[in-house]
């Protein structure tokens, strides 16, 4: 087995909500997760799903427990270390794609590129690489609000995989989008983790055809983890669709059992 | 039943932090504007109070027609024969000095009265008698007795034009008892007044007590009035103070004007604001079936709540910042009535709401512009290039015609359109200056490309750069209006005024050489000053006359000592002969007033004594205002000799002027009570120090502009903050620190605030120019213009300082942003 990319130990979090109330949203959480793999993370709303993910990414702190993140322990580690992290690290996927609206596509790609001082000449090759895959080079100089929405994520995708980070995170990247797009873009992240040098994937989804493009599914309920599937090895999305269709099944029946 | 007005009601407390800003900026005009209304009302009242207060004892007061004229006491017994005329009192005022038995002084107004009417004067509360006819003797009201350190008994040192002369207070009265007529006053007899004053058998004014209705006898009387007698329109009094107040009140009239539209800007902003972030909401209800004015309504009740909120503020804290005003302001009283102060507050609350509702206009046009689904669709994408461009043309237009409307011949109104021309354009052409400046810079490090890309882009900037250009134009403007009027001010006194060594007697008096100045060691030159009052017009019959003082010098000793700042003549030699062969020389606003120059020849008179004399040269004035200076010969060709009120003395080789300075105090503190004597360096210490405090005043005053603009500008930029916190949550979650989403923010403020900062100091510089014409217009002197560099550098680092202050709110709030709320935002 490839080592571990990512290891939580005991993780705890808890919110202080007004009136001195204690909401615990993650509740001593263990989980491995090795180089190359995919997770997608499912369960109801306010199982914990996207808090376990902003642990994972560096966008909060757990109050107990360890997070080991592509080699670094990041519970410790304080505000400016957590933004060098997931500056370095971490390439992250909103459901809501969040580019930047006065940046044009390649700039917008190349964000942390820019933020780091680099001059054009040594980023734009590697824009236009990724554009060409997604099929959206001709739009390199395109301001965000003149994509559709579908093409938006195409480009957010592009922005997480641009530094060729250890870990992609994506919180449900479908969310707002068709089905055609939404197969488009979960083939564009299955391949990013896939063909990335050692990369990690982690997904939050409700959606059973974004799930099944993940080698691992975790149902999360109450905070913990409730139930673990594997869906079986597939190439991903659209590739074979009576395979995606089969997985798609098997996974619904899971979590019925794993519900009931 | 949800009404628009729930509606909007429920909207407000939603969205009450987001309206802050705007609703402190509402407050704080209304506050302003309630207290300048107030203000300036309640010191007309004083200066009409002071005025009326001259008026005196009976139903009409006569007095001479030409400025400084006397009236002849035969005249005052014609007057007393004139029919319905029941009593006439005839009296003499002069201003004068009076030194108390240890040695305290005070410069009230001297009145003699006829004694004779003692028996019908009643007070209750005397003590002692009144005073004696022909006799040297005084009657003080309690508050000038206390002042003074004098009792019944003891003697009084009085100035008259011989000198000095002793009076024994004979009597003590309540000033409540005199009323208006003891304002400053205090009383001897007719005949002694004159004796002291060398004007015997003459009076200033006469009193009559009619048995008709005073206003009618006054119409009617006028025809049968002895020759040079008039009746004396207390209004004409008030107009020479008018144009000071007039100055003050255009000043605060035109920072609460500007507080005000800051406010609308402020509320546009914020309704614009909520109802962008309200489109989902607003085009879901309008989905449903909800009408546009049942949404509409919602809003104006938003911002009518907001306007009636923060005028009730203002009108409850008016009152109070207008106490604080009146205690730097002259006099007593003067308050409006209780319903009076209503009326102001009411309007001032009604002029609130009204900006509230002006400031809501541009959100409300946006929702009834749009169709149902256009909230549902895309988010906005602000201002548009095209909107700007016409911004700007407007402004320059706007700036241009400003600069045409400056030419050197323009009229005072033109100046005024000027002025607000200026402020306009420049705070029209901001958007597009901002936009111009962030597209240098958006090829630039990633901060500042960052920044300026938002800004080129961002509609809601133009609000703040709007609000920085006018606090910033403004404040400039008030500085040059300081700078140039003070500058000058400071300037004429050097020259004018510029003698080793100076006396003035608070009263005229005949004697040219008192105390023996003369003999003084370590004085080289004594040239004597007097002062008269005169009527000067020009030699065309049709034109009218201009009541004012003059100078009156030794051509050749006055210039060994001082100096005019010529402007239309020749060389400074020919000008002091040209006085000593008997011509006039004129300030800059009299000669204008009458279109008269060097060469054109005036006519002076005093009484029925007129003089023509031609124009030797044209002076700028501004601390001596419209005053003449004429040659000595004339003024005695003109009347009684007028005595002498100011000595300069120049200053023997070797010898110092604190020395000789105090040789003459010591020479001349028994026969001129009450003189200043001062050095010519103390003179313009003096007056650079009284003009420092005008400076500061008005710094003060651009200092609070610019605390409330800056306040305004962080309120938007915090708005923009709380807009655009999934933006900023992205960069923090893609591994931007929070020092790092500061310094964009800190960005975003410079790029803003340093062209505009340069806009408004230009153009608040050129306004400034225009203002200065406009006030020294109302002042009737001459306008100089001035920029005060360092000052303006002052301003401009103040205005930085602020911003940067007040950026602090915004920027903490944008670093506060936390990167997981992009995973939630939408």
């Amino acid at each position: 087995m490839s080592p571990s990319s990512i290891s939580v130990r005991g993780a705890r979090k808890v919110y202080r909500t007004e009136g001195e109330h204690e909401l615990t949203a993650v509740n001593g959480i263990d989980l491995e997760v090795a180089e190359g793999e995919l997770i997608a993370f499912m369960g109801p709303s306010g199982s914990g799903k996207s808090t376990l993910l902003n642990l994972l990414g560096g966008l909060d702190s757990p109050t107990r427990g360890s997070v080991r993140v592509a080699g670094r322990e990041i519970s410790s580690m304080g505000e400016k270390e957590l933004a060098r992290f997931r500056f370095e690290s971490i390439g992250f996927v909103f459901q809501h794609f969040h580019l930047m609206p006065n940046f044009t596509v390649a700039e917008n790609i190349a964000l942390t590129a820019l933020i780091a001082h680099r001059p054009r000449s040594q980023w734009l090759e590697r824009v236009v690489e990724l554009l060409t895959a997604v099929g959206l080079v001709d739009r390199i100089d395109a301001l965000p609000h003149t994509l559709s929405g579908g093409q938006q994520q195409r480009v957010a995708v592009c922005r997480a995989i641009f530094a060729r980070p250890p870990v992609l995170l994506a919180d449900e990247p479908t969310g707002n989008l068709d089905s055609r797009s939404s197969a488009e873009v979960l083939r564009l992240f299955r391949r990013a983790v896939t063909t990335g040098p050692g990369a990690t994937g982690l997904l939050v989804t409700h959606d059973l055809e974004a799930a099944v493009i993940a080698d691992r599914v975790l149902l999360l309920r109450d905070g913990r983890i409730a139930g673990e599937f594997v869906p079986g090895r597939g190439e991903g999305a659209g590739q074979d669709e009576r395979e995606e269709g089969g997985r798609a099944d098997r996974i619904r029946a899971w979590l019925e059992a794993s519900s009931g | 039943m949800l009404t628009g007005f729930v509606h909007g009601l429920r909207h407000l407390r939603a969205d009450i932090r987001k309206y802050l800003p705007a609703f402190l900026a509402m407050a704080a005009a209304a506050i302003l504007l309630l207290a300048t209304t107030l203000t300036t009302g309640i010191a007309a009242e004083r200066m009409g109070a002071g005025v009326e207060s001259l008026g005196g004892i009976a139903d009409v007061g006569l007095v001479p027609e030409t400025a400084g004229g006397l009236i002849a006491e035969g005249q005052a017994e014609e007057i007393a024969r004139m029919p319905d005329v029941a009593l006439a009192i005839p009296t003499y005022s002069e201003s004068t000095v009076l030194r108390g038995p240890d040695g305290r002084e005070l410069t009230p107004m001297l009145t003699g009265y006829p004694t004779r009417h003692n028996a019908g004067l009643a007070f209750e509360g005397l003590e002692g008698d009144l005073p004696g006819r022909g006799a040297a003797e005084l009657l003080l009201p309690r508050d000038i007795a206390g002042e003074l350190g004098a009792g019944i008994g003891d003697l009084v040192e009085v100035l008259g034009s011989g000198g000095v002369e002793e009076l024994r207070t004979v009597g003590i009265v309540d000033p409540d008892e005199l009323g208006m007529m003891a304002y400053e006053n205090v009383f001897t007899d007719l005949g002694t007044a004159q004796r002291l004053f060398h004007h015997a058998g003459q009076v200033t004014r006469v009193d009559v007590q009619v048995t008709s209705d005073p206003g009618q006898w006054a119409l009617t009387a006028q025809q049968r009035l002895p020759e040079g007698v008039v009746v004396q329109e207390t209004g004409a009094i008030t107009a020479s103070f008018a144009p000071v107040l007039q100055a003050v009140g255009i000043i605060l009239k035109v920072v609460s004007g500007a507080a005000l539209a800051m406010s609308v800007l402020l509320t546009a902003v914020a309704f614009s604001s909520v109802v962008r972030a309200r489109r989902r909401s607003y085009s879901l209800l309008r989905t449903i079936g909800a009408p546009r004015g049942w949404v509409g309504r919602g809003v104006l009740t938003e911002a009518a709540i907001l306007g009636v909120l923060a005028g009730l503020v203002g009108a409850l804290i008016g009152p109070v910042v207008t106490l604080g005003l009146l205690r730097v302001l002259p006099g007593e009283g003067g308050w409006p009535s209780f319903p009076g102060v209503l009326l102001h507050a009411f309007l001032s609350w009604a002029i609130c709401v009204g900006a509230a509702l002006a400031g809501c206009a541009a959100a409300l046009g946006q929702l009834y512009a749009r169709g149902a689904l256009h909230g549902l669709a895309s988010a906005d994408r602000g201002i548009s290039r095209r909107r700007r461009m016409l911004l700007g043309g407007g402004g320059l237009a706007a700036v241009a015609a400003a600069a045409a409307l400056l030419r050197p011949e323009g009229t005072t109104s033109s100046s005024a359109v000027a002025f607000f021309l200026l402020l306009t354009g420049a705070a029209l052409t901001a958007p597009l200056l901002v936009a111009g400046s962030a597209r240098l810079l958006a090829r630039g490090r990633w901060t500042l490309a960052y920044a300026a890309r938002r800004l080129s882009a961002e509609g809601q900037m133009t609000a703040p750069a709007v609000i920085i250009v006018i606090m910033v134009g403004l404040s400039a403007s008030l500085l040059t209006v300081a700078g140039s009027l003070g500058g000058a001010m400071e300037r004429q006194i050097a020259s004018q005024f510029g003698a080793d060594v100076q006396i003035s007697s608070q009263v005229p008096v005949r004697e040219e050489d008192p105390g023996g100045l003369r003999d003084v060691g370590g004085i080289r030159r004594v040239t004597a000053i007097g002062a008269l009052d005169l009527e000067v017009r020009s030699e065309r019959p049709e034109d009218a006359g201009l009541r004012t003082s003059a100078l009156s010098i030794d051509p050749s000793g006055f210039f060994d000592t001082a100096e005019l700042a010529f402007t239309e003549t020749g060389s400074k030699g020919d000008v002091r002969r040209a006085l000593d062969a008997g011509a006039v020389a004129l300030p800059e606003s009299v000669a204008g007033a009458l279109g008269v120059g060097p060469g054109d020849s005036v006519l002076l008179r005093v009484e029925d004594r007129s003089v023509r004399a031609p124009v030797a040269g044209v002076f700028v004035s501004l601390s001596t205002g419209t005053q003449l200076v004429v040659p000595r010969d004339v003024a005695e060709q003109l009347g009684d000799d007028p005595g002498y009120d100011a000595w300069h003395l120049a200053v023997a080789e070797g010898s110092s002027a604190g020395d000789v300075r105090d040789r003459v105090e010591a020479a001349v503190r028994e026969a001129l009570p009450g003189a200043s004597v001062i050095t010519g360096a103390e003179m313009r210490d003096r007056a650079a120090g009284e003009i420092a405090t005008y400076t500061f005043s008005v710094l003060g005053l651009v200092s609070i502009t610019v605390l409330v603009g800056s306040a305004g500008v962080a309120g938007i930029l915090s708005l923009s903050v709380l807009r655009r916190s999934a933006e900023l949550s992205t960069l923090r979650a893609i591994g931007l620190s929070a020092g790092a989403v500061g310094r964009l923010l800190l960005a975003e403020a410079l790029i803003l605030a340093v062209p505009t900062i340069l806009s408004g100091a230009l153009a608040g510089t050129a306004a400034g120019w225009a203002l200065c014409r406009v006030l020294a217009d109302a002042m009737g002197v001459s306008a100089v213009f001035h920029v005060d560099l360092p000052l303006t550098c002052v301003l401009a680092g103040l205005t930085l300082g602020a911003l940067t202050i007040t950026g602090c709110w915004p920027v903490i709030r944008a670093r506060r942003t936390a990167p997981a709320t992009s995973l939630k935002s939408a």
